[in-house]
Order: C-alpha cells, then structure tokens, then sequence
C-alpha cells in the first residue's frame, strides 16, 4: 500500500478522533499532520501491521498526549463544546448529553472507538495503552449508563 | 467478569456492525425470536450507535489536501537537501581526477 492510499483511507477517521477528542481545528491540524508524517516514514513496515488502524490511532493518540502534556490543554470540555454546539445532533438528546458528561474522558473515548470506527477492545486497548480488561470494564460501565438515560429519555 | 446484559450488549452491537462470526450470528437470531430483552438491548444499541456516529465530523476537503502536500513535500525537499550534502561533499573529490585530465588535455595542450 503506498502512503498516498494509507492517507485517503485513514485520514478521515483521524480526523474525526481528534476532533472529537480536542475540537480545536488547528491542534488538530497540527496533530493531523504529525501522525502522518510518521506513518509516512514508516510506509515501507505497513503491510507487517496486523491492525492498520489501531495503529494509526495509537500514533495519533500519543502525539495528542504529547501535545497536551507540552501545555496546550485545551480548557474546554467535550461537554461544554456539545452543549455550545447546536449544530451538533447529540446535543438535542439531552438525556444522553448529561449521560455522556458523566463519563470520564477515558470512557468518552473508548465510546467513541466502539461505536463510531468499530474497533475491538483489544484495538482500543493498544490505542490508549491500558489493559484489555479495563477498556471493557469501563465500556461496559458507560454503555450502561448510557443505555439507563437513553430508556429514561423516551419515556 | 461480564454479566449476561452486557455480553448480550455485545453481541447485539457486534451483529450492528457486522463483526459477528456465524455461530455468533446465529446466536442473534435465536434471541431475537425468543428474547424480549435481547429485542430491547438491541434497540438501545441501534439508538446509541446512531447517536455516537452523529459525532463524527469529516475532514474538510481543503485540509485533506493541504496537509498531505505539507507532508509530502517536506520529505522531497529534506530528499534534496540530503542529495545536495552528499553532492558538496563526494563530487568535488569525485570529480578531482577529471579536472586533472581536463586541465592536462585541454590548458596545457597535451
């Protein structure tokens, strides 16, 4: 696979986890651009990856962190940016909203893999870096949650 | 350890994204005809999928662009920079042997 089919096949979902992580459009870019630069020096190794996307994600994930830990948090939390954002979907669900801010970001995260780029635990444990057991022990305490206020919003 | 609500959790978002194998999947339609409550988990799993995916925010085509030129244009230039090193560095001692001959055959007639 050349570099330029990895980045038209992976460069949405990474995108989108940034997003939904940071909502800060130049952090993003900035991080966006940093990731691939990577996976780019490393195109020649991209066929022995068993999960290309995991993969990419994690690289993601540790420029993230890597960025926040050098001071550029940003002080916005996803909830508040939801709340703000009337354009955004969820943020009609209001039962869900509030659910969704009760979770820790970490739980938000997982979610967000499970969910939206269907990744498995096991993916989702390498992107994060935590044990098997607690990417499912937390998806399974948030997905419970949310399904409690989603039952509780339609009645 | 997983409980049943959350392993039937499981299997019922699995079988939303297709991931499930056939013996998994045969497991769904057994319990959708036999389990109200799997019916239920599978609907609030259909909902929060649709909810979650509402969250996704593609990437705007001008920055799609912009950032793969930024990249591959700054591993060519870095490319050209190494050549040029490399250049400065073996063709004056490369090219010594030439010049000799040039000066030898050309300046001083021989």
């Amino acid at each position: 696979m050349s570099f330029d089919e990895i980045y038209q096949a992976y460069v949405d979902t990474v995108y989108g986890f940034l997003m939904f992580k940071l909502r800060d459009e130049h952090l993003v870019e900035d991080i966006l651009q940093e990731t691939f630069l990577a996976v780019y020096q490393n195109t020649d190794n991209f066929k022995k990856i068993s999960s290309p996307k995991a993969w990419i994600l994690s690289i993601a994930h540790n420029k993230m962190v890597d960025h926040l830990r050098k001071g550029y948090e940003n002080e916005h939390s996803l909830v508040t940016e939801l709340v703000a954002d009337e354009n955004h979907d969820f943020s009609n669900n209001l039962f869900l909203q509030e659910a969704f801010g009760q979770l820790e970001d970490t739980a938000r995260t997982i979610l967000y893999g499970l969910y939206v780029e269907g990744l498995s635990y096991q993916e989702l444990s390498l992107i994060l870096d935590i044990p098997e057991g607690t990417v499912k022990s937390k998806a399974h305490y948030a997905r419970k949650k949310l399904r409690h206020w989603l039952q509780e919003g339609s009645k | 350890m997983m409980t049943g609500t959350e392993y039937l959790a499981d299997l019922a978002l699995g079988y939303i994204q297709d991931t499930l194998s056939t013996e998994e999947k045969l497991i769904v339609h057994q319990l959708i005809m036999e389990s109200p409550e799997f019916l239920q988990i599978l609907k609030n799993e259909l909902e929060l999928h649709k909810q979650m995916k509402s969250l996704k925010q593609p990437i705007p085509m001008n920055l799609e662009r912009q950032v793969f030129i930024n990249i591959t244009t700054k591993q060519e230039q870095i490319g050209m920079k190494v050549l040029e090193v490399i250049f400065e560095r073996t063709l004056p001692a490369m090219m010594q042997p030439v010049f000799k001959l040039f000066q030898r055959s050309v300046l001083a007639h021989e």
